[in-house]
């Protein structure tokens, strides 16, 4: 029973976040629409449940995002996962210790990662006569803003989540660590 | 292989199991129900959006900057709820009417639709409607606004939703005619902002300022006549086989609200 509720509230929440990322495209004038929502909440909730979980997390909610996008599917599927597996993998490497500079800088790999997997996407879909033109430009100016924008978010939700959770506090991050 | 390295292959292949899947048709139940659920939120959404958004206006000229002043203090004058409320739906109408009388001259079917949403991927300008293959919309099926105001066509349908690729989208091409007296042909190409441009118009052919631009019924799918727009500038280089001109859509592309689909056989 517990599992059961617990999967429709996983559900519902991944539809909210997913309304809310489209809302917010569609409320927000540029650039400001060019905030990542999806990527800021996964980042944050890999830093806080540090769960592999935000790999599928991601899948699905870029699943959704992808059923409103004219761009041929599996583009943003693709890229959206295969760059938050990456950003995981940074997490558990390299940028283990959960202070806001690995989150600002696993926000900054994993969103370079996205565009880049969605550009080469987009180059193959080119070559297979797919899309008629690779908007480089607007490419671009996209993966500035949003990297710009998205990193502001994160860091102001670690600053609030230190404020209010022991979770991120370095005190019981170095506990954690150490097994204190 | 060491575990991660096996991990990392193992989802990649799955993703692309899964979309593969989607294209087989086989993920069509879950697509839909997604679908279902969240386009109620994002048509709220996007109207929500056009109306704290589309509060701007661009002015040619200091008389008509005074002129939207004078109207906009009138407007504050007799601004009460209920008459903004009824305002609404008179302009809905209008719209309605307009579009219907279009359709009855043009005697070709088409589907009424709502947007409820637009582009969130970089890739280009594009719109969502609640209209899809069960109302017998088809790819390239052009979409108008108003009394046949051409907008765009549609790259995308599902059973009940469809995606329009508006004309100032960067893969947006259309066959059109200046309504000049040599009725030069074109192309009309999007990718330049918010307006677009009209390419290979011959050379010798004169293009003013102002002409109005429609399609040329050149394209299968596309009857000849729609509107497009207006000249604002023609560029002309002596030395190419071919003169440009950069064209104002009719239809303000980025408050769409409602859109009739031509349903071309």
């Amino acid at each position: 029973m517990r599992n059961i509720l617990s999967a429709i509230g996983g559900i519902i929440s991944l539809i909210v976040l997913v309304s809310v990322e489209i809302g917010l495209s569609y409320i927000l004038p540029f650039p400001y629409s060019k905030i990542n929502l999806i990527f800021a909440v996964l980042i944050i909730w890999m830093l806080w449940r540090k769960s592999g979980m935000v790999v599928w997390i991601s899948f699905f909610a870029n699943f959704i995002v992808e059923l409103f996008a004219a761009s041929p599917f599996g583009l943003i599927v693709f890229s959206g996962t295969i760059s938050m597996l990456l950003g995981y993998w940074f997490f558990q490497n390299i940028f283990t210790n959960r202070s806001w500079f690995a989150a600002i800088v696993l926000t900054i790999i994993t969103i370079f990662l996205y565009r880049l997997i969605y550009a080469f996407g987009l180059l193959i879909l080119f070559w297979g006569n797919a899309i008629r033109v690779v908007p480089w430009k607007m490419m671009m100016s996209t993966l500035l803003w949003e990297e710009l924008f998205t990193v502001l978010l994160v860091g102001m939700i670690y600053v609030l989540l230190t404020r209010y959770s022991r979770q991120f506090r370095s005190e019981v991050i170095e506990a954690q660590r150490f097994k204190i | 292989m060491p575990s991660k390295s096996r991990t990392f292959i193992s989802i990649a292949i799955l993703v692309f199991l899964i979309i593969g899947i989607h294209y087989l048709g086989w993920l069509s139940g879950i697509e839909n129900f997604f679908r279902r659920v969240v386009a109620p939120a994002s048509g709220a959404l996007y109207n929500f959006g056009v109306n704290i958004n589309g509060t701007e206006e661009k002015f040619s000229s200091v008389d008509d900057l005074k002129k939207a002043y004078q109207e906009a203090m009138d407007a504050v004058l007799n601004n009460q709820v209920e008459q903004t409320k009824l305002k609404l739906v008179e302009q809905e109408n209008d719209e309605l009417r307009m579009q219907l009388n279009f359709q009855k001259k043009m005697q070709i079917k088409s589907v009424g639709s709502e947007v409820i949403g637009k582009n969130i991927d970089p890739l280009g300008n594009t719109l969502i409607i609640n209209r899809g293959l069960d109302d017998g919309i088809k790819i390239d099926d052009p979409v108008v606004v108003r009394d046949g105001i051409v907008v765009g066509k549609i790259v995308k349908t599902e059973q009940k939703m469809s995606i329009v690729r508006l004309i100032n989208d960067n893969q947006s091409k259309i066959a059109a005619t200046v309504m000049n007296s040599d009725k030069s042909m074109g192309l009309v190409e999007g990718g330049y902002g918010i307006s677009v441009q009209m390419t290979y118009i011959p050379q010798n052919e004169t293009v003013n300022i102002g002409d109005l631009i429609v399609t040329s019924g050149l394209e299968e799918k596309v009857p000849r006549g729609l509107l497009i727009g207006k000249v604002e500038m023609v560029e002309k280089e002596a030395y190419q086989p071919f003169q440009n001109a950069v064209v104002t859509p009719s239809a303000n592309l980025e408050k769409i609200r409602l859109v009739s689909v031509l349903l071309m056989e």
